[in-house]
């Protein structure tokens, strides 16, 4: 039996009281990205690889490996997001928000759904993984 | 079986989950595991076997002793990718608004 592998999309949206300019700086310069998102050697340039790393934890190594595939700015940066055996893309996308602030979106492709086979068998993991399992996933990136 | 329901069966057994639970705070031999569990060796090894088999655990075998530890991936097929990055975006954005806030505009 071979599973075909479904993938979905992730997509947030986020109003931020600052301008796009800014925004888009701690989006793209690493010293303001490991302040918020991970430790990185980002180059925002299009065709290079970056890994965003941080504290292993028990079933992660902690480390999210990329490459960029465009930027825009100050509107939208997009890259490969590699971690865990699963492959997604992220990309931001920067809008003008009301009173000068910042419409920010978040779109991820690629998540595995093959999660929902299995809505029946979930109840008993979850009351196996009730503590501890979230906090490691937590930190999973 | 397909990889899926093999992962499945053996997270079917309490006993096994309580084992892998245990392991996720760190490497474990499997005399330290006996002692913990109120069953027997044979029984916490063949636990460990179906866990080796469904890919959720590895063994390392020190001389005599044998130690099992969380495989990386293994559970993959049961994370909820879409809750998990969920929750993980929604908090590096409450992060984010912090450096936004003590930047200069």
């Amino acid at each position: 039996m071979t599973a075909t592998i479904e993938t979905k999309t992730l997509s947030m949206e986020f109003d931020l009281p600052h301008a796009p300019a800014k925004v888009w700086r701690a989006l793209t310069e690493r010293e303001l990205l490991a302040k918020w998102l991970m430790s990185n050697d980002m180059n925002a340039t299009v065709g290079t690889s970056f890994t965003f790393s941080m504290k292993p934890v028990a079933g992660w190594d902690g480390i999210v490996r990329g490459e960029v595939l465009a930027v825009e700015p100050p509107t939208r940066i997009s890259y490969t997001w590699q971690s865990a055996g699963v492959n997604t893309i992220v990309t931001w996308t920067l809008s003008a928000g009301a009173d000068g602030g910042t419409k920010l979106a978040l779109e991820q492709t690629g998540l595995p759904s093959s999660v929902r086979e299995y809505e029946g068998a979930r109840y008993g993991w979850q009351s196996m993984a009730g503590k501890r399992l979230p906090d490691t996933l937590a930190e999973l990136a | 079986m397909s990889r899926d329901d093999v992962l499945f069966r053996a997270l079917a057994d309490p006993s096994r989950r309580a084992i892998l639970e245990r392991l996720t705070r760190g490497e474990s031999a499997v005399k330290d595991l006996t002692a913990r569990f109120a069953i027997s060796q044979p029984a916490v090894s063949q636990h460990l076997a179906a866990l080796k088999g469904a890919g959720l655990v590895s063994e390392r075998r020190d001389g005599r002793l044998r130690y099992y530890r969380i495989k990386p991936g293994g559970l993959k097929p049961l994370i909820d990718w879409m809750a998990h990055y969920e929750r993980f975006w929604h908090d590096r954005i409450d992060k984010l608004q912090a450096v936004l806030k003590e930047m200069e505009s």
